[in-house]
């Protein structure tokens, strides 16, 4: 009967106060030639900036896409951050533009980089001069046109401390060719800055060998201000299950030359992956001085045991990955009843802990883990 | 559970040890109930809610729940700073943005989710007139494109010579506090003071930078956010 069904789960979840998520996963380069009625490659001299909008007209080199001749004002509704009264600000400014037809007789703009939300360079990529790996041929098609030019034109902006970590808002979670061209090409650049904001592309990809790449590369890349990039791709979205790769990921986590930050990012993601290759170190932590680390430990085992798929950025909402979804052998009564995946009152942990290592010991043999 | 004992009208109420925060509706005929969220599960308590099902006088063992939330700001995306020229805008002064991302519970980022600010108690120091008028507040929304992946951007912007005093070029060398405001961030609705508050804080700007100073997230203490709660 369905109370008895009910009453077999011993986990429920439910997402308190959710709301619009899972719409926009951001400004890539790949959503906005698909939403833009037009794409433009020009130049403004002069605009009319306030705290409410932004109007300009585009003198167009390119037409990448839409009408063959381009000839309109732009009228951009925001939440500025310019302060005070509007100003006509005459800085010249050339770049590519997403634009969309509106009702009114002006052109609206596409955010194209939303991390300058509210002022003039959300608006438009720079344009910049295109190395060798990103030349490309006429006729090519727009994704790749578009990945090359804007990799180019942030590549080379110098707008920011940070313009170089804009290319992977720019690619989004694309997988195309051009993409990869992008990313090898900024993994085996000289400059650090590049080395890492190219890894922390390949790593979200679950690129067969990152892992391996990163820890060669750490000792260059590890001082750079922007390594928060790299830690979070590893932490949020590597999540390849291929034994080599978490293999690799594992001998990160227990490196005793990984940084802490590095080591907790790689953690995360082993429990988050928790294939069998996972779960000697996630084992191992259960040992841990750290209470933070032991209750990682448990959860990772917990997941395996208990069939849950892994952790994805698309699940966490949902909270699908907390749920038994998947089929496992080692899946009973007992290993529900100890399900955990944070961190509880001391004694509750010390019995899941104590639970889970008990486990490991009589299942070790047949999860089949190196 | 359930018995089985062959009652065909079986007594079966359902209840749970934490009513504040969960409510209960069961089916007529008591074999399933709708459950919703009406509070959030405590920071690191393990299983903190549970329900309770009696059936005909024999209660069920608790089964947990667990209830999610939006509960703190992880602040680690990347951080930028630039001079206005290179911003697009007329020097003196200096541009700032940092990457934010929004955790639950389990301490998982979340994927774009409406974001609101709150902005109270503006104030100018030592003659200052940057916030005359006092900025208004941003709402991060996906439907607009403005995250990026799981972090928006929460940026300062002060170019142009129309202040008093002007601002400087970006470093972190001033000392003197020219305006300061207090900010709160709501998450799950653009409505001012609405939705799960889930960080406090004071921007403070100086002559060549601005800095969160009194920064508090998770808000463990909901009174913190309340509409008129100040801290500069």
């Amino acid at each position: 009967m369905k109370l008895t069904a009910i009453l077999k789960k011993s986990f429920v979840a439910i997402l308190f106060c959710q709301a619009s998520v899972l719409c926009v996963l951001g400004s890539s380069v790949e959503e906005l030639a698909t939403k833009a009625d037009a794409i433009i490659i020009g130049t403004v001299t002069t605009r009319t900036e306030s705290q409410g909008s932004v109007s300009f007209d585009i003198v167009p080199e390119r037409i990448l896409k839409g009408p063959a001749a381009f000839n309109g004002r732009v009228l951009h509704s925001w939440s500025g951050k310019l302060r005070g009264r509007a100003q006509t600000i005459d800085i010249t400014l050339r770049g590519i533009w997403f634009l969309v037809r509106s009702s009114a007789p002006e052109w609206e703009l596409l955010t194209a980089r939303p991390q300058w939300h509210g002022m003039i360079p959300s608006l438009y990529f720079p344009v910049g001069i295109l190395s060798a790996d990103y030349r490309y041929q006429a006729g090519s098609p727009l994704l790749d046109v578009l990945t090359f030019e804007v990799a180019a034109g942030l590549e080379s902006a110098g707008e920011s401390s940070g313009s170089q970590a804009g290319i992977l808002i720019a690619l989004g979670d694309s997988k195309a060719l051009s993409t990869q061209t992008v990313l090898n090409h900024l993994v085996n650049s000289p400059t650090p800055g590049s080395q890492l904001v190219g890894l922390a592309g390949v790593l979200s990809r679950g690129q067969r060998g990152s892992i391996a790449e990163l820890s060669r590369r750490w000792p260059v890349i590890g001082n750079d201000a922007n390594r928060q990039l790299v830690i979070n791709a590893v932490r949020d979205s590597f999540r390849d299950t291929s034994p080599d790769n978490v293999q690799q990921l594992a001998t990160l986590a227990g490196a005793t030359s990984t940084p802490t930050d590095l080591k907790d990012a790689a953690v995360h993601a082993l429990a988050s992956i928790h294939t069998k290759e996972a779960l000697p170190l996630l084992a191992g932590l259960l040992s841990s001085t750290d209470p933070e680390e032991r209750m990682k430990g448990v959860s990772g085992l917990a997941a395996f045991a208990n069939g849950c798929p892994q952790q994805t950025p698309g699940n966490v909402a949902s909270m699908e990955y907390l749920q038994f979804r998947n089929l496992s052998p080692f899946r009973t009564v007992e290993t529900m009843a100890n399900f955990a995946f944070r961190r509880g009152p001391e004694e509750q942990e010390t019995r899941l802990v104590s639970y889970w290592l008990n486990w490991w010991n009589l299942n070790k043999a047949s999860v089949g883990a190196n | 559970m359930p018995p089985n004992n062959g009652n065909p009208t079986p007594s079966i109420q359902w209840s749970t040890d934490s009513p504040s925060r969960l409510n209960i509706s069961p089916a007529p005929d008591g074999l399933s109930a709708t459950l919703t969220a009406t509070g959030a599960s405590g920071f690191q308590a393990g299983y903190d809610i549970h329900v309770t099902v009696t059936y005909d006088g024999t209660p069920s063992s608790p089964f947990p729940v667990f209830l999610n939330t939006p509960f703190t700001m992880v602040h680690g995306g990347p951080y930028n700073f630039s001079t206005c020229t290179a911003a697009g805008y007329t020097e003196p002064g200096f541009v700032e943005a940092a990457g934010v991302s929004v955790a639950d519970l389990i301490g998982q980022t979340l994927l774009p989710i409406d974001v609101n600010e709150t902005l109270e108690n503006p104030r100018n120091f030592n003659g200052s007139d940057w916030f005359t008028p006092p900025p208004t507040a941003t709402a991060w929304t996906p439907a607009h494109g403005d995250w990026s992946g799981n972090t928006f951007t929460d940026a300062i912007l002060v170019c142009g010579s129309g202040f008093h005093p002007n601002p400087q070029a970006y470093s972190l060398n001033g000392t003197t506090l020219e305006s300061n405001i207090t900010q709160k961030f709501w998450i799950g609705t653009s409505a001012h003071f609405q939705g799960v508050c889930v960080q406090r804080d004071v921007i403070s700007e100086y002559i060549d930078h601005a800095t969160y100073v009194s920064l508090t997230t998770p808000i463990v203490n909901k009174p913190d956010c309340n509409q008129g709660t100040v801290i500069n």
